[in-house]
């Protein structure tokens, strides 16, 4: 209980401060991307005359979110440590009992809220959008699917960046932003076990059960190469790797020796 | 049986190539400790050694009986006041203490209370909401001494605390050390101004080179500066015959007099037999001593006599 106290401070106190013009102007531009593009893309293309914008509209949301979700979470979760240690505050965290972990879990649910609300307002202002043009057969139960989505991936994207943070805190962008080629633009795509070992293709599977196929045509080929497997295992998955992450994240700040410039 | 406060044995710590903290062996019971060394003499080494924040290389560091690496529990008995600046743009003092209060494992309503007695207890009442970033040096280094306390530790540990405040802030530091001390809690205060040390009358550990040179009573570190190399300051009405038997006695390795005659400024190898016979040999040029003077250069000839001493080249 005292543990959960020690998270909910910490993310309370993280959300607070960040309450600045530039993080509020950061996060509405993040927010308001995806339904311009979306915006601009259907006003503007072909398939809405043709009356085929719908999965269309869905895979171009999805993918748009995405980036907004994976941008959000490599710039809030994965300084989680460095930001302490530059303003040289990582000293008073570290010196209360169990600060160094419950500053993990308390920032890693500060990024994942923050992020969140970015993919919020994203998918409710996108979905409006489609609602208007009549691209959903059931718009509330479409933005109540992609909702649950991305509440997942912002959770299990901040867990991931928060360890990338605390290996490698001094480079954790430049890290995070490999990450982000390697293992959700490179691996998913391969048709090859690892693809499996991604966290977007987890999301990827339970998206195509809640929401139905988007691109119909591209189904059998997808199967052929990722058979259909059981939705709890993809949820086992993704609580796996946030605990996971998670501890990683933990074990590596509570021992490592993370040294100050003012040793004297 | 009752632990010591702190135990090192055999205690060093490396950082690469660079030692941090060379073969130190310390017992603390609990009590009012001067810290004392030049810059860069492994002072917060020693102190983050001890709160578990760095991991011996060699030797073994116990805190309440207890090896403080990775067993940040043991803190909740320790408040510090690290030498680091604080960088907390747009968070106010109130707003900080009471979340690391809150991280301690305090509710909401005991966190905002006991920061605002312990912002009160440094006198930061009336700036305690204002941010962080709109303060003074002083008035940052009242703020990391508030969250220090607010907790109530056994321990408090304060790295170079005067930093940054005026005279009034000073006493009102030391007078706050004096209800530290009748409260009989325990304190490390580590600076490398003797004078600073002095004012709060600890046991001295004094450090250099990563290296425990001496420790003890204050009467100690004194008689140790009484015979070591040492630069003192005399001013009279006419220094100048004093300045002349000083040189006759052999008393002096150099004199410097300053151009009005007032000052004689004395390098001396043994202070102690200087002071000895500073009364007859004034006494006997009709000088009439007005102020005597040791310079906080003689810290830096101690801590060489006494690093020489260690290495047994004395």
């Amino acid at each position: 209980m005292i543990a959960l106290r020690r998270i909910l401070a910490v993310c309370r106190y993280e959300l607070e401060r960040s309450l600045t013009p530039q993080r509020i102007m950061l996060a509405a531009v993040l927010a308001l991307f995806p339904p311009v593009m979306l915006g601009l893309v259907t006003y503007y293309s072909e398939l809405a005359r043709e009356g085929q914008i719908g999965a269309f509209f869905e895979f171009v949301l999805i993918f748009l979110v995405g980036i907004v979700c994976l941008l959000a979470l490599l710039l809030w979760a994965s300084t989680n440590v460095y930001s302490e240690l530059e303003e040289k505050t990582w000293i008073y965290v570290a010196c209360r009992p169990y600060g160094r972990v419950a500053m993990i879990g308390g920032k890693c649910l500060a990024a994942a809220l923050s992020a969140f609300a970015v993919c919020f307002t994203a998918i409710t202002l996108s979905v409006a959008i489609g609602a208007r043009m009549n691209v959903f057969e059931d718009a509330i139960r479409s933005w109540l699917t992609l909702l649950a989505i991305f509440g997942l991936a912002s959770l299990t994207y901040a867990a991931v960046f928060s360890m990338i943070g605390a290996l490698f805190y001094r480079r954790a962008m430049v890290f995070s932003a490999g990450y982000v080629v390697l293992f959700e633009l490179v691996f998913p795509n391969l048709p090859a076990l690892i693809s499996k070992f991604t966290v977007r293709y987890h999301l990827q599977e339970l998206g195509l059960r809640w929401l139905g196929w988007f691109l119909p045509q591209g189904e059998q080929a997808y199967r052929d190469v990722y058979p259909a497997i059981s939705t709890w295992i993809h949820w086992v998955a993704l609580t796996l790797i946030i605990g996971l992450c998670l501890t990683i994240a933990c074990v590596t700040v509570v021992y490592r020796q993370f040294l100050t410039a003012d040793e004297t | 049986m009752a632990h010591p406060l702190i135990e090192l044995e055999r205690v060093t710590k490396l950082y690469k190539t660079v030692i941090g903290v060379n073969d130190i062996t310390l017992t603390l019971e609990p009590g009012f400790y001067g810290l004392l060394g030049p810059n860069g003499s492994g002072k917060t080494t020693l102190i983050n050694l001890i709160i578990g924040q760095l991991r011996p290389t060699l030797g073994c560091v116990r805190l309440f009986g207890v090896e403080p690496w990775a067993r940040d529990y043991l803190l909740r008995e320790v408040g510090l006041c690290p030498a680091s600046e604080i960088h907390l743009p747009r968070v106010s003092a109130f707003t900080w203490i009471t979340y690391l209060l809150k991280l301690m494992g305090f509710s909401g309503k005991e966190s905002r209370h006991r920061a605002e007695q312990a912002l009160h207890m440094v006198k930061m009442e009336q700036a305690m909401h204002r941010p962080v970033q709109e303060y003074s040096l002083g008035m940052r280094q009242r703020t990391k001494l508030a969250q220090a306390v607010a907790h109530d530790p056994q321990l408090l540990i304060l790295d170079e605390p005067f930093n940054g405040l005026d005279p009034v802030g000073r006493h009102d530091m030391l007078h706050m050390l004096e209800q530290w001390r009748a409260r009989g809690r325990s304190l490390i205060f580590a600076s490398h101004l003797l004078h600073e040390v002095e004012a709060i009358r600890p046991s001295f550990l004094l450090i250099s080179g990563g290296r425990l040179l001496a420790s003890g009573p204050p009467q100690e570190v004194r008689r140790i500066l009484a015979e070591s190399p040492n630069v003192v300051r005399i001013r009279c009405a006419d220094a100048r015959p004093l300045a002349a038997v000083l040189v006759e006695q052999g008393q002096a390795t150099s004199i410097k007099l300053s151009a009005d005659h007032q000052c004689v400024e004395i390098q001396t190898r043994m202070a102690a037999e200087l002071y000895e016979r500073l009364p007859e040999l004034a006494h006997r040029t009709g000088t009439l001593v007005e102020e005597i003077h040791s310079t906080d250069d003689s810290l830096k000839d101690l801590f060489t006599t006494l690093m020489r001493r260690h290495r047994g080249e004395v």
